[in-house]
């Protein structure tokens, strides 16, 4: 999982205060929790990915809707 | 005119074009009708941002003289539609929802959507309320015409809201993590997120580039084919544009089981397990189809979206910080929040979308399904003064939770078609989402045909008297 602040895996408290950092350099009036909310969105999203099995997926994708061959009647 | 405007606007697209070259009325009588219809429900709903009726009654004359001396665009020819203002319209700003946006110069030149619709004959009234940036589901200030006093979702809310009460009808819409198909879903119309990069989304303010797709918002099934047709630039200028429901061999539906039907409130779970109960009677053949990957794809398309609009709008939030400081709070915080998530994780992301594409894809092989079917929110529309997702048992922002059901076909990038259901106990629709096969949209609206029909939605409900006399019971007329 990539460590994220806010996620079930311990986090340094400096990791979260850089990101508190790096945001209030654009927005200073953004509240601590609303950060906290958002970092734990992403880890629970982060968490989810983990179960994805990328082994023979490409490094690069190049996304099209479109379907593999033979899966389309 | 032959008939009221209550009805008339209530026709459908098809009919009003009927009438057109049956010369029972005209286009202008027609734009006239929806302009008044603007003029009574606008004070409740704010669906607009922008009305030019001198332009619309001018595009609507020029529609008229051509009909009469036989020039025919097809099934849109004036045909009244409303534009999401995060769509150009040449001479109009696009404001896209946002202070921020205040005082910016008209439009050169129409989104190429936009364009196919008035080489198609349609005459667009105006532009509709989004929320900031589309960036959103609560679209203030606009209101639900079901009960003014609830949101009508979002992001495209104001073309939502616009149809459902007739003052347009079709409008456009935007849809990167349901913003098409939410609204729809709340406002009790139909909406149709086509594949992904199906449509040109030239244009029109991006939100995340890998999922937005844009597409038309209608009342009906019907209604929505002829806008796609002419989308897609496949009409031809043939204004005879058959009918989604040609074929009536025996339709498969899958139902994703158990993802879509978590954590819903119990009165959008009755509703939908009503429905799916309605279409197995009407000869339909559900089957249950788990789709373990649906969290995966909900997540893939969650983080792509946040990391992309961060992007987006990272350049005014550094260079133009008192620009930014007037966007609102919530996009303020996906911006700068946005920057700090690792690369990896987008990269991930991605990666993972391919795999959940494909998971489909066999879902759709291995079960030998038309389309899948689920519920589009796990709520009714809420109230606007009080932003709180209650009765689904999880502890969820609006965003998060209308989100929950609509990203994962974001992440696939299949087409579908989100139709109404039937109402809960607060006079407030519920709507379904069916998802179906790229490049095989036209065989999704045969079966959405066949949906509609056996729910028949359309011809027994409409909010317009909750609006127009200030019921806020938005109790339905049957």
């Amino acid at each position: 999982m990539t460590s994220i602040v806010g996620s079930d895996t311990a986090s340094p408290c400096d990791e979260m205060e850089d990101n508190l950092s790096r945001v209030r350099q654009l927005d200073p009036t953004i509240e601590e929790a609303s950060v906290r909310r958002y970092a734990r969105e992403m880890a629970e999203a982060d968490a989810v990915l983990d179960s994805v099995d990328l082994e023979d997926v490409p490094l690069v994708v190049a996304f099209s809707a479109s379907w593999p061959e033979g899966t389309v009647r | 005119m032959s008939t009221s405007d209550r009805s008339l606007l209530d026709l459908g697209i098809r009919a009003v074009g009927d009438g057109y070259r049956r010369s029972l009325w005209s286009p202008v009588e027609v734009v006239h009708a929806a302009l008044e219809r603007i003029k009574s429900t606008e004070p409740k709903l704010h669906a607009w941002v922008l009305v030019d009726p001198d332009q619309a009654l001018r595009a609507a004359a020029q529609a008229e003289h051509e009909l009469v001396t036989g020039t025919d665009r097809g099934p849109l020819h004036g045909i009244p539609i409303g534009i999401k203002d995060i769509f150009d319209v040449a001479g109009w700003p696009t404001r896209c929802g946002s202070a921020a946006r205040d005082g910016v110069a008209p439009a050169t030149a129409n989104a190429p959507t936009v364009q196919r619709l008035i080489d198609g004959g349609a005459v667009i009234l105006g532009k509709t309320t989004t929320q900031e940036f589309a960036a959103g589901t609560i679209s203030p200030p606009a209101r639900n015409p079901w009960n003014p006093s609830r949101i009508p979702g979002g992001s495209s809310g104001g073309s939502a809201a616009a149809v459902a009460v007739g003052a347009c009808l079709g409008a456009m819409g935007s849809d990167t993590g349901g913003s098409i198909r939410i609204p729809a879903a709340a406002c009790g119309v139909t909406g149709f997120k086509p594949a992904f990069g199906h449509l040109a989304v030239g244009g029109v303010f991006p939100l995340s580039w890998s999922l937005d797709t844009v597409g038309p918002i209608a009342r009906t099934v019907d209604d929505a084919w002829m806008m796609w047709k002419v989308l897609s630039g496949d009409a031809g200028g043939v204004v005879a544009t058959a009918s989604p429901d040609q074929n009536d061999r025996p339709r498969r539906i899958g139902v994703p089981r158990p993802f879509f039907f978590d954590s819903l409130h119990p009165e959008v779970r009755v509703a939908v397990e009503t429905a799916i109960e309605r279409l197995r009677d009407a000869g339909m053949t559900m089957v249950d189809t788990p789709w373990p990957e649906a969290a995966a794809a909900r997540a893939c398309a969650f983080v792509i979206n946040r990391v992309e609009t961060a992007a987006v709008h990272e350049g005014v939030a550094i260079a133009e910080p008192e620009r930014f400081a007037q966007y609102g709070a919530d996009l303020r915080l996906r911006v700068a929040a946005g920057r700090t998530v690792p690369a990896t994780l987008y990269l991930k992301a991605t990666r993972a979308r391919a795999v959940v594409r494909d998971s489909m894809a066999r879902l759709f092989s291995e079960y030998g399904i038309d389309a899948v079917l689920a519920p589009t929110l796990p709520t009714g529309a809420i109230d606007a003064d009080r932003l709180v997702i209650e009765g689904t048992g999880l502890d969820e922002s609006v965003g998060i939770a209308w989100t929950r059901l609509t990203m994962p076909f974001n992440a696939t990038g299949q087409p579908v078609l989100a139709v109404p259901c039937g109402l809960d106990s607060n006079g407030l629709p519920v709507g379904i989402q069916l998802a179906g096969i790229p490049g095989q949209e036209a065989a999704l609206f045969e079966t959405a045909t066949f949906v509609e029909r056996a729910l028949d939605f359309h011809r027994s409900y409409s909010p317009v008297p909750s609006v127009e006399t200030g019921d806020m019971s938005a109790e339905a007329t049957r």
